[in-house]
């Protein structure tokens, strides 16, 4: 940049900051060198009672710098990408890393490997959607509708894009770019709030996320769910929208963030812990026909392979229901001969053999609770993954095949792994939330322990 | 608080300081020399981002704002992936202690607001010192609230607040941690990962220490004339401590480390070693000397430690009374979370949540708590303000976007509907409403813990728990990670696998007694995500208390979980001794 006061405050091309980190990484004496710039632009805007509230942006550019010296190692990041402030920035980091007293293994770059970057994951189409007017326009013709509803509205649109380079000194890293856009909305009737709804849609390219559907959604489940009767709470066979899945899926990727560290599992004890010691790697934890994974290349949810510690490949977690693999830090993998396995960051779950759509799924339930979604789950046990949650937006009870009423919410006390034995059956996989993908279910014995007032 | 600069006098003093620190140090402070962490990298002089503040006021207003206000964060957040962490067990290959890899943040962020016919555009990026791209940044916050404006939708208005020309505030801190050498914060770390896996023990025991310390230096300038520059220092550090009742067994309790959190210096560090051990040794004398017991349900009293009542009223007080949550104005960024107040400005003033010993008070100006700062991120000066009284809900947690929508409610109370300066996040986010630091008033005889627990015929004492309110904040379910029998006034046992639904104000209602003033504690629940931008990490201050008919369940379920289950095979039906059909 010609004047050195400049920063950058939209996301550097690929060759400006392929420049950038190669004037870093020219600058660094250290053995190993790793440089990451990420850049990200969120545009959002927010209504609630039909009314809007704002739109705001923020656009964050990092650069990620991470030396070792003589083993020693150091990791700096900074939003100041000027010159000289990056050459102070390189000489600090060497600094830092020489003062620690702690002497680490070498090897901290991957060695380099080939990667092509998953076809899906960045949209012009996002990006333009996220100009002010357009964006503006979007959100207003909701609120619109809203105003002349009979309903109470708030809801959040979202639109992002964004970049990250990776450059090492091993020659690993690579280039990519990302899109993504959100509409998710809230309705209440406006005569007495008693029924209320939910909807979400969430993909790559902002054309493919359809606002007014997802509007018209909230407002058909906040009219069907007024005038709720309470059921007596206990054992249910449910259909947990793909949404629902998702939540209780969330919850098993947080812990496998958690717990499924092999070093977590084998000290602190958790769900993925043997009973004598050891993890549960190649135990049977849920229903053969289960298939949880993460897969940078899949079509419904592409993402960056490049992870700073390895290059990310397609990696079953539960396969056919046998617990496959466990995440291991590169120090844990290098001390037990094992790869590299990062923590996921998104999750699919995938249920083999059936696909029912959700009106099968209500014909073949004589009496049954169909779930939109949940408050926010909370662990109850860590042994055995049990939550605790609320369903919300959307509860009706099932009689005979047909939904018959929409009813009170209640709080339920289940875990995922007593949850995914109990399937009945399942639809097709879709996304339900930006970093999920998952199936709407069919769950016998489905426990519900009391009502709640919460509407 | 030092109030003394106009702001003339500021940018006059601050020329003087360029290319220092943006904010001036204290005695204390200066005598800390960033060197000793061998930190070489300057930050922009506060005579600069003074320049650039009121160029993005001036570009706004050239652009229609009809008030706008920047906010500039500089600062530091170190952090240590992988957390120092350690294991002292009775098997010594399980023992391990280590500290991670060091992580420091430089940041550099500014954001601009704008009103434009009363609607809010924001933008926010990374900080330029380059007056052109300020400039810019400040139409992108015009232009994104002229959208909305074309809307002719109902425009929002900013409750009024005094203008503070030159505002100063600095968090007291005894050693920067960014003044101690890299060096000795590792060996620092060790030293006490090592003593505790060293402890002897007859059980496993394991502690994360999770360490983010930030030191930002902020900026805050308005078109109304407000001009405020403070530099809030943060040691945001969470531990859990986790002890098996036995070796080999999955039942365990889990113990909160206190004391090492707050607003503050090196010193919250204080002691970490024996701190550690003092927890080791007493996780030692109860999971050897005590026996364990399920749950047994029932209605009970319960003791609530302040570590477990920190929680309680943090999350079904706090933050159910955020304005946003009770006005329902909440949407995406608060998972459409709402309230059990329904009716926000009937009842205020009315709105009973519990019985008479219930008095909270809301709190950002004490030195040493978590959300502690001089300046919200409206630039209003932070104050102390009565939430419940008596338990009755007197006010909400308001900023100064939200205050004016609560002018009806405190009309009949003669009070202006001004900001509670609740207002929170740093240069790069858009301010949001959030909880402040909160204290249960302790009662008026000065009970003891034990004075409480000397009450109870048969029930229980609640150490730690985490608790699961419902969206509403109206149903809750705690689940105890550390419980004990209370039989004739004494504790006994240890109870495993212990949670208890109630109702929200059913729950409160029943408080019966608050401990005295010489036993309130601080405990520091965390409210929000870990995020060097965000700061509604809060502290709790409060006594323990005593709750009448509180409804305890068993929870546990594992002899359901299937081990190599199919279909069909979910183990014992009932799971344990879980009512079934009741209500919360």
């Amino acid at each position: 940049m010609a004047d050195g006061t400049m920063n950058f405050q939209a996301a550097p091309t690929r060759e400006e900051a392929e420049q950038l980190a190669d004037r870093v990484m020219g600058w660094a004496k250290a053995d190993e060198v790793m440089v990451e710039i990420s850049a990200t632009s969120i545009s959002q805007a927010e209504f609630a009672r039909n009314e809007l509230s704002y739109l705001e942006g923020e656009t964050e550019i990092l650069l990620d710098l991470g030396v070792s010296v003589g083993g020693k190692r150091m990791r700096l990041a900074t939003h100041d990408l000027t010159e000289a402030h990056l050459a102070q920035l390189v000489e600090e980091a060497q600094d830092l890393a020489s003062s620690r007293n702690i002497v680490g293994e070498g090897d901290m770059i991957p060695a380099p490997a080939p990667v092509e970057m998953p076809e899906g994951m960045y949209f012009d189409s996002t990006a333009q959607a996220a100009a002010p007017e357009a964006h503006g326009k979007a959100v207003l013709d909701v609120v619109e509708m809203s105003r002349n509803s009979d309903f109470v509205t708030a809801g959040t649109l979202i639109r992002e894009t964004g970049s990250n380079l990776v450059r090492s000194t091993s020659g690993y890293g690579g280039f990519s770019r990302y899109s993504y856009a959100e509409f998710s909305m809230s309705a209440r009737t406006r005569t007495d709030g008693t029924g209320a709804g939910w909807a979400w849609a969430g993909n790559e390219d902002a054309a493919r996320v359809d606002v007014n559907d997802v509007a018209s959604r909230a407002m058909d489940l906040a009219a069907r769910t007024e005038d709720a009767v309470a059921v007596e709470p206990g054992r249910y066979t449910v259909i947990l929208e793909p949404e629902a899945t998702a939540q209780i899926l969330r919850e098993i990727m947080m812990r496998f963030t958690s717990f499924i560290q092999a070093e977590a599992a084998e000290t602190a004890g958790n769900v993925f812990s043997r009973p004598g010691g050891g993890t549960r790697v190649g135990e049977q934890m849920t229903d053969p026909r289960v298939q949880v994974l993460y897969d940078p290349y899949d079509p419904l949810m592409p993402f960056s392979p490049i992870d700073r510690n390895t290059m990310m490949e397609r990696t079953h977690w539960l396969r056919d229901g046998m617990l496959e693999t466990m995440a291991y830090t590169p120090a844990y993998a290098r001390e037990h001969d094992l790869p590299i396995t990062p923590n996921p960051r998104r999750l699919r779950m995938d249920f083999d053999d059936v696909e029912l759509t959700r009106e099968e799924m209500i014909g073949n339930t004589r009496r049954g609770i169909l779930v939109t979604r949940f408050s926010s789950l909370g662990l109850v046990d860590s042994e055995t993954l049990l939550l605790s949650g609320v369903t919300r937006d959307g509860t009706f009870l099932i009689e005979n095949g047909r939904i018959s009423r929409p009813i009170r919410n209640m709080r339920f006390l289940e875990s995922p792994f007593y949850l995914l034995n109990k399937i009945e059956s399942a639809g097709a996989s879709v996304r339900s939330q930006r970093d999920l993908v998952t199936p709407r279910l069919l769950v016998n014995d489905f426990e519900f322990t009391a009502l709640s007032d919460a509407i | 608080m030092t109030k003394a600069l106009t702001r003339r006098d500021f940018l006059r003093t601050s020329a003087a300081m360029a290319g220092s620190l943006a904010i001036p140090l204290t005695p204390v402070t200066r005598a800390q020399t960033p060197e000793e962490m061998a930190l070489s990298v300057t930050s922009p002089s506060a005579f600069d981002l003074a320049d650039i503040g009121q160029r993005a006021l001036e570009a706004a207003s050239a652009a229609g704002a009809a008030y706008s206000d920047v906010r500039i964060t500089t600062g530091l957040f170190l952090t240590w992936e992988g957390g120092p962490r350690s294991v002292c067990s009775v098997n010594p290959n399980d023992r391990a202690a280590e500290v991670g890899q060091c992580l420091l943040y430089r940041v550099a962020r500014f954001g601009v607001r704008a009103f434009v016919d009363g609607h809010l555009g924001f933008a926010g990026n990374n900080l330029s010192t380059n007056l052109d791209q300020v400039a810019d940044l400040a139409n992108v916050a015009v232009g994104r609230a002229r959208a909305l404006a074309a809307a002719g939708s109902t425009g929002a208005e900013l409750a009024p607040a005094p203008v503070v020309e030159s505002g100063f505030y600095e968090t007291p801190v005894r050693r920067d941690p960014f003044a101690v050498p890299l060096g000795e914060h590792e060996d620092y770390y060790l030293e006490a990962m090592q003593s505790m896996r060293d402890f002897p023990t007859e059980s496993l025991m394991f502690v994360f220490l999770d360490t983010e310390w930030s030191r930002n230096d902020e900026l805050f300038m308005s078109s109304e004339g407000s001009l405020t520059r403070q530099r809030v220092s943060l040691g945001n550090h969470f531990a859990l401590m986790r002890a098996r009742v036995a070796y080999n067994t999955f039942s365990s309790i889990n113990m909160p480390t206190k004391g090492i959190y707050g607003s503050g210096g090196w010193e919250l560090m204080d002691g970490l070693g024996s701190k550690l051990l003092g927890m080791c040794e007493r996780a030692e004398s109860l999971t050897t000397g005590l026996g364990t017991k399920p749950a047994e349900p029932g209605a009970y009293d319960v003791v609530f430690a302040p570590s477990s009542t920190a929680m309680l009223i943090a999350q079904t007080i706090g933050q159910p009374l955020e304005a946003d949550r009770v006005l329902r104005r909440a949407a995406a960024s608060k998972g459409y979370l709402t309230s059990y107040v329904n009716s926000a400005n009937e009842e205020l003033g009315q709105f009973r949540l519990g019985s008479e010993n219930l008095n909270i008070r809301a709190d950002r100006t004490r030195p040493g708590l978590g959300a502690t700062v001089g300046f919200d991120s409206d630039g209003v000066e932070t104050g102390e303000y009565s939430l419940v009284e008596k338990g009755i809900v007197t006010d909400y947690v308001t900023d100064r976007s939200f205050a004016p929508e609560f002018a009806e409610g405190y009309a009949p109370m003669e009070r202006d509907a001004l900001s509670n300066g609740c207002s929170s996040d740093t240069g790069g986010r858009r301010p949001r409403v959030k909880v402040p630091n909160l204290a249960l008033l302790p009662g008026t005889e000065d009970l003891s813990q034990d004075d409480l627990v000397a009450q109870v015929e048969r029930g229980y004492f609640v150490e730690s728990m985490f608790i699961n309110p419902d969206h509403a904040s109206r149903n809750v379910q705690a689940t105890g990670n550390f419980v004990r029998e209370i039989r004739d006034g004494e504790l006994g046992d240890l109870v495993l696998n212990t949670a208890m639904p109630f109702s929200t104000t059913r729950f409160w209602g029943n408080l019966e007694a608050v401990g005295g003033p010489s036993s309130v504690g601080e405990n520091y629940p965390e409210v929000d995500d870990r995020d060097w931008e965000i700061m509604s990490h809060i502290t709790v201050t409060t006594p323990p208390i005593l709750v009448n008919n509180v409804f305890v369940v068993n929870a546990s379920r594992r002899q359901q979980l299937s081990r190599g289950g199919r279909p069909g095979e979910t183990g014992n039906p009932q799971g344990g001794n879980q009512p079934r059909g009741g209500r919360d």
